[in-house]
């Protein structure tokens, strides 16, 4: 998409823009100080793929657009909503759940809306506390995401661990990478193969999802976020980050999960 | 009818028996998915999309090929290669199962015939070969 593109509630996060404005009060965030030596968690899955060059990125999105093709016209045409995260501090956990929603659509597997909280909660002790997508991912790669059918979306709650016990291990991610900190090569590269990425920032101490590429001018280029601050935020809970701000200080991305229909 | 013409005139009727007189695609028989009704099936390995071009990559999320897919109706399923296929109703395990020459793989299936080949160049050249399979009236 280009910038003249965009949406009038489409805001444009940069360097210039103040991070209170961005951070509304009565939205939750997450993201714990960066303390681990394995920022990782141990996945060791590094980013194997060529990484496009930048002098074609503007010529590529132009073509997506084109084509209908951007990961943001998959999820309007499959319809389902942005997460909304509520008072919890699991961004983190929302952010890659969010691209297991653009993963199952993308693999033409019907909407299944996931819970967060089946994941963070579980992680954290059932305590409402920050922590990191990769933390996330792992959890899910071992023990899978709970339907909100079986675990609401940001309920703190022992009580939804039995119920969900069998059928969270149908949603799990079966393949993934990590992309280097900060590496914007990667990043847009990933979005340009139609793989999602959920990207944590210290400046902002939250984590959302990445999913398409912004043309922003001459060779200048923002990332579209999908956030997990329900749908009144940005445009229908999207938004755009460029400048320093859009450079992750952790990147996940889950590209392939089981293929479950539903149930 | 000399040897010549007998030639063409059976290359005509092969064509006209694929149903498919705009990409010359030949029909698999019996349809390689197992199932009624219209289904597709892209096989590709995630790990190599960077072998991809961008014009194949627009297929595996064309919301215009979604859209026709949806109006026949049919059902569209994109898997990795080597994604566990427990979870699969049986024909699509066994469509998964079938031998391929290549990486991305495109199977369309409409109970009664079907095409199974390399992912076409773009999303014009998919949805040609999808027309032409498309089930029959």
């Amino acid at each position: 998409m280009f910038l003249s593109n965009l949406p009038p509630r489409m805001t444009v996060i940069g360097d210039e823009t103040p991070v209170k404005s961005v951070c509304p009060s009565e939205c939750g965030r997450g993201l714990e100080p960066q303390t681990s030596p394995d920022p990782f968690a141990g996945l060791a899955e590094p980013f194997p793929l060529p990484t496009i060059p930048r002098g074609e990125w503007a010529d590529r999105v132009e073509r997506q657009e084109k084509t209908r093709s951007r990961l943001i016209d998959l999820k309007k045409w499959r319809g389902f909503p942005s997460l909304n995260q509520q008072q919890t501090s699991y961004c983190w956990a929302n952010g890659v759940v969010a691209c297991l929603h653009y993963v199952r659509a993308l693999m033409g597997l019907p909407h299944v809306a996931l819970s967060p909280a089946s994941v963070a909660a579980p992680i954290k002790n059932f305590q409402n506390r920050g922590g990191w997508g990769s933390e996330a991912l792992k959890y899910i790669i071992e023990h899978g995401v709970a339907p909100q059918t079986t675990w609401p979306a940001n309920a703190i709650d022992r009580q939804y661990v039995e119920p969900s016990a069998e059928v969270r291990k149908h949603y799990r991610v079966t393949e993934w990478w990590e992309l280097r900190p900060r590496n914007l090569e990667q990043l847009v590269s990933c979005l340009l193969y139609r793989i999602p990425v959920a990207v944590g920032y210290n400046w902002w101490g939250h984590e959302v999802m990445a999913h398409d590429v912004v043309v922003l001018g001459r060779d200048s280029f923002g990332i579209m976020i999908d956030n997990s601050w329900g749908t009144n935020w940005g445009d229908a809970g999207h938004s755009v980050l460029k400048d320093s701000k859009m450079l992750p200080d952790e990147a996940v991305a889950p590209r392939v999960v089981l293929p479950r229909f539903g149930g | 009818m000399n040897k010549a013409a007998l030639v063409v005139l059976a290359i005509g009727v092969a064509l006209l028996m694929s149903g498919n007189r705009s990409c010359g695609v030949v029909p698999t028989l019996p349809p390689p998915i197992d199932a009624p009704g219209y289904n597709v099936l892209i096989v590709e390995e995630t790990a190599d999309r960077g072998q991809m071009t961008e014009d194949q990559l627009a297929i595996l999320t064309s919301v215009q090929l979604r859209t026709w897919i949806d109006q026949q109706p049919g059902t569209l399923m994109i898997l990795d290669d080597d994604a566990p296929l427990e979870q699969l109703a049986k024909p699509w395990q066994e469509a998964m199962r079938r031998p391929r020459a290549s990486l991305p793989w495109l199977i369309v299936s409409n109970g009664k015939t079907g095409w199974e080949g390399p992912l076409p160049a773009d999303v014009a050249a998919t949805q040609a070969v999808l027309e032409a399979h498309r089930v029959p009236e």
